[in-house]
């Protein structure tokens, strides 16, 4: 199993932190480098969109929405009667699990074509579905009849954060420009593996900034944000092979349902659920499953498949 | 001392030996998942030994 390129840029991060290195990059690079990456994903995708769409592609997604709404009911159960946590928590924790991690996602992209296997190149489009339906299902599951909650605010927040957003126009864009998306990929195409490397060095330093605050929410947490990943990438693999995805297609929503938002969610949790503790369920997915997915998940997930299938 | 929490991260542990285990036996890339299982023991351990359980009934005042 050979660690990728892009996630040795995670590790240099992380042990740049851990070892007090002054590696930084500022605020406003980090949020371009996002831009991007959000971008680049939509815009495949749609072009894809473009070429591949057929009434086959409306039951994937109905299947699909059903998986990100299936997994916050399984990880809710896990947090609440089982770790302890209240209400609220357990389903902003949940609502995280549920959806899914881009990033997560751009680094099994990447493995994917260092490997040369091919997948469903509309694939983005399962991602921007995937980001939606946790988030609803964390709100009805913390949902306290007493207090009225601001619904606008909070669709506002699930349908027009910046990921979302981004995530969705640019697979529009991609879908309704077809061909012409053709003169945007020496930016969004070529750069793109050294966009995420560059990313995934700042990822490791945040992620590693926050292995401290473990020490607080005890050993249960990172034991969930461990397992949970494995749960959770067991049932994308049984809807993957449910829905006949080619082993590329299979590694990938394996990977999303493995991965836990960090940027969409907390911007929707802490709208909707302002009482729900973010340092927890940030600190869970970002410095627990988001470096055990780059780090061991997606190799492995991407060895076992490709195994099963040959 | 023996909360659910507890059960789960032993749970957790165990599964992540015996999965990782069984891949190894099938020439799979189960190292990481055997690592994180001791990861996950030593933090269990630590931070059970660093912060003891609360007293269930607290001290009275005599």
């Amino acid at each position: 199993m050979q660690l990728d390129i892009v996630a040795a840029f995670f590790l240099l991060g992380a042990i740049a932190k851990l070892l007090k290195a002054p590696i930084s990059m500022p605020e406003g690079l980090y949020k371009s480098l996002t831009l991007f990456l959000l971008i680049a994903i939509g815009l495949k995708g749609g072009m894809a969109l473009a070429a591949y769409a057929d009434i086959n592609l409306l039951w994937q997604s109905l299947a699909i929405l059903a998986f990100g709404a299936l997994l916050p009911l399984i990880a809710y159960p896990l947090l609440k009667f089982v770790g302890g946590l209240g209400r609220v928590d357990a389903a902003s924790v949940a609502a995280h699990y549920g959806s899914v991690s881009v990033a997560t996602f751009a680094v099994a992209l990447a493995v994917l074509e260092a490997q040369e296997i091919n997948y469903e190149p509309y694939f983005p489009l399962f991602v921007a579905l995937l980001e939606v339906p946790a988030i609803a299902v964390g709100i009805w599951l913390a949902n306290d009849r007493q207090h009225k909650m601001n619904y606008s605010k909070v669709l506002h927040e699930i349908f027009l954060n910046q990921g979302v957003l981004i995530l969705i126009s640019a697979l529009f864009i991609g879908w309704w420009a077809g061909q012409q998306t053709e003169k945007l990929m020496p930016f969004f195409g070529n750069l793109f593996h050294g966009v995420l490397a560059l990313f995934l060095l700042e990822m490791g330093r945040v992620a590693a900034s926050r292995l401290e605050t473990l020490r607080h929410h005890g050993a249960f947490i990172a034991s969930f944000a461990v397992l949970m990943p494995l749960i959770g990438g067991s049932l994308g693999f049984a809807l993957a092979y449910g829905l006949g995805l080619s082993v590329g297609g299979s590694i990938l929503l394996t990977t999303l349902g493995a991965s836990a938002s960090y940027i969409a969610v907390p911007a929707a949790m802490a709208v909707a659920l302002p009482q729900a503790n973010q340092s927890l369920s940030i600190t869970a997915a970002m410095s627990v499953t988001f470096p055990f997915n780059v780090l061991i998940g997606i190799p492995l997930y991407s060895a076992i498949i490709t195994r099963i299938s040959l | 001392m023996y909360t659910p929490a507890l059960f789960f991260e032993l749970f957790t542990i165990t599964a992540l030996l015996v999965l990782g285990i069984t891949l190894l036996s099938l020439a799979l890339p189960g190292w990481g998942l055997i690592i994180i299982a001791g990861l996950l023991s030593m933090l269990s351990m630590s931070l059970r030994f660093i912060k003891p359980e609360p007293l269930l009934q607290p001290a009275t005042e005599v």
